[in-house]
Formats: C-alpha cells, structure tokens, sequence
C-alpha cells in the first residue's frame, strides 16, 4: 500500500466505508506515514466543521404572510369541489355562495 | 434517512399535538409549525442554491407543499424526517426543472469560480466554509450538503439523483478537495 493508493480511498476511510480488514491496513499505513495523516488530519477537520454549521439561517423576510395568503387561495377553490372528489379537512366549511352576501 | 450531523431539536410531544392539529386545518397551529422549523428548511434551501431569492421562494413553495400534503404524512410522529425529505426532493426537482442534472455540471478544478468574500453574506461562526460551499459546482456542493451536513449516505443520494454512488463519491471527493484549497488560503 502506498500513498496514492491511500489518497484514492481517503474520502471511503474517513467516512468509514472501509471493511474492517481494509480499515486496519490504512490505519497502519496512516501510523508510518505523516503526509497522510495530516491529509486525513485536514479532512476530518472540514467534515467537522462542515457538520457544525449552524443548523438554523433565517430567511431575510417573514414568508408567513405569502405562505398564509396562499393557502387561503387554495383552500377557497377547493372548497368549491364536490366532496366525493375528496374536498379536504382543511377547506371546510367553504366560503358562504357568493349569492348570500 | 435517520441520521444526519445537524440535529433537529424539538419536543417531541408539542411537535405531535401541532402536526395533529394542522393536519385537520388547524391554521394557527401550521404557522407555529412553519416558525418551528423555518430555520432549518431556510439554511437547507439557502445552501443548496446558493442563492438568497431562489432560497426563500423555495422555501416558500416548500411549506405550501406541507399544508397540502399533511393529509399524505402516514406517521405523525416522522413529522420532521418527512418535513426534510419532501424539501430535498423539492430543491432537488427545482434543480431539473431549470434543466441543470447532476451529470451535466462541469469538473472544475480551478478556483476562480468563487465568489469574493464581499459576495456572500457571511454567518457568524463558519463564515469561510459557508463562503466557499457557496462557491462550489452546483452538482459537488449539493452532495457534500447532503453528505457532510444532512448525514445521508451515498445510496441515498444517488436514488434522490438517479445516478450511480460513484458519481455521488467522485462529487463529494471533488467538493471535499476543492473547498481543503480554497480554505487553506
């Protein structure tokens, strides 16, 4: 095993894809070789990082009133298709007919 | 699609009454569900476009697709894996429509393709790599999100994208060396 062949299967040992048996060689390989081992030093390094990126980033702007505006679009048409067709919880009741305002 | 490095904390209990509510029309309760998790789905559609207005139109869309397909969740208690999922698929066939496949994205192997750092809003605590995920091919950065960041594995994004796990690991290679260079600088 040498250090190409190492750098070839660096993202699979990292990540643990490596068989046992595969996982072991590499591993002695990482104890003889310092290039390596920084290599692999670096990698888990970013892939750390990578998973502490803040799980949260809020939008510029409140999209509530958009999405609100359109679910209530929605619901009225819907309200307006006969039940059999499967007139959904959310629509009912529907609107009063337009005939009695 | 269970584990993945970036937690979703919620109370479970709440999060159950809410979904149960919404799931009957209950409007108010939807809203406090959409502000629950606004954040998350934000950062995802934020990071996989790499674009401010496409994120939160898609973000937008997303919740709307919720309220319609509440009804569809057969388990209330996978509430957020199926919240997740339905995103990823939705920025995913965002992506196709645009016309823009996996396949298609070009190797870079230079850098020039990054944007200045007066670009890129930057975050409080990982400003540079999120500067840099910004900046990578489109196809290399959406898997190592979905890799590195959501926790899925490689059969799973090669499903999502119908594409083999070895273009799914020579994207993540890809992304992986580009951003250890650009970040090294």
């Amino acid at each position: 095993m040498n250090c190409s062949e190492f750098k070839n299967k660096l993202d699979d040992f990292v990540d643990g894809y490596l068989s046992g048996g595969d996982h072991l060689e590499w591993e002695r390989h990482l104890l003889r070789c310092s290039d390596c081992r920084e290599e692999v030093d670096q990698l888990r390094s970013l892939i750390g990082d990578a998973a502490r990126l803040p799980a949260e980033v809020a939008p510029a702007r409140d999209l509530w009133p958009g999405i609100a505006a359109r679910m209530k679009n929605a619901a009225a048409r819907r309200s307006w298709r006969p039940i059999f067709l499967g007139c959904p919880v959310a629509a009912w009741p529907p609107p009063p007919p337009f005939w009695s305002s | 699609m269970e584990a993945h490095p970036i937690s979703w904390s919620t109370e479970p209990e709440e999060e159950l009454f809410l979904v149960r509510r919404a799931r009957r029309g209950d409007r108010e309760a939807f809203e406090r569900l959409y502000r629950r998790h606004v954040g998350r789905i934000h950062a995802l559609c934020r990071r996989m476009t790499a674009d401010p207005q496409r994120s939160e139109d898609l973000t937008q869309e997303i919740f709307i697709r919720v309220w319609e397909r509440l009804g569809s969740l057969r388990e209330e208690s996978r509430f957020i894996p199926w919240l997740r999922q339905l995103a990823v698929n939705m920025v995913l066939g965002e992506r196709r429509t645009r016309g823009r496949y996996l396949a298609r994205i070009s190797p870079i192997d230079d850098l020039s393709g990054f944007p200045d750092r007066t670009e890129t809003r930057r975050s409080e605590t990982a400003p540079d790599l999120e500067r840099a995920i910004a900046g990578l091919p489109e196809g290399a950065r959406m898997v190592f999100l979905l890799h590195d960041v959501e926790g899925y594995r490689h059969e799973e994004i090669a499903r999502m994208f119908g594409r083999s796990t070895g273009t799914c690991k020579a994207q993540l290679h890809r992304a992986r060396k580009l951003l250890r260079e650009v970040l090294k600088k």
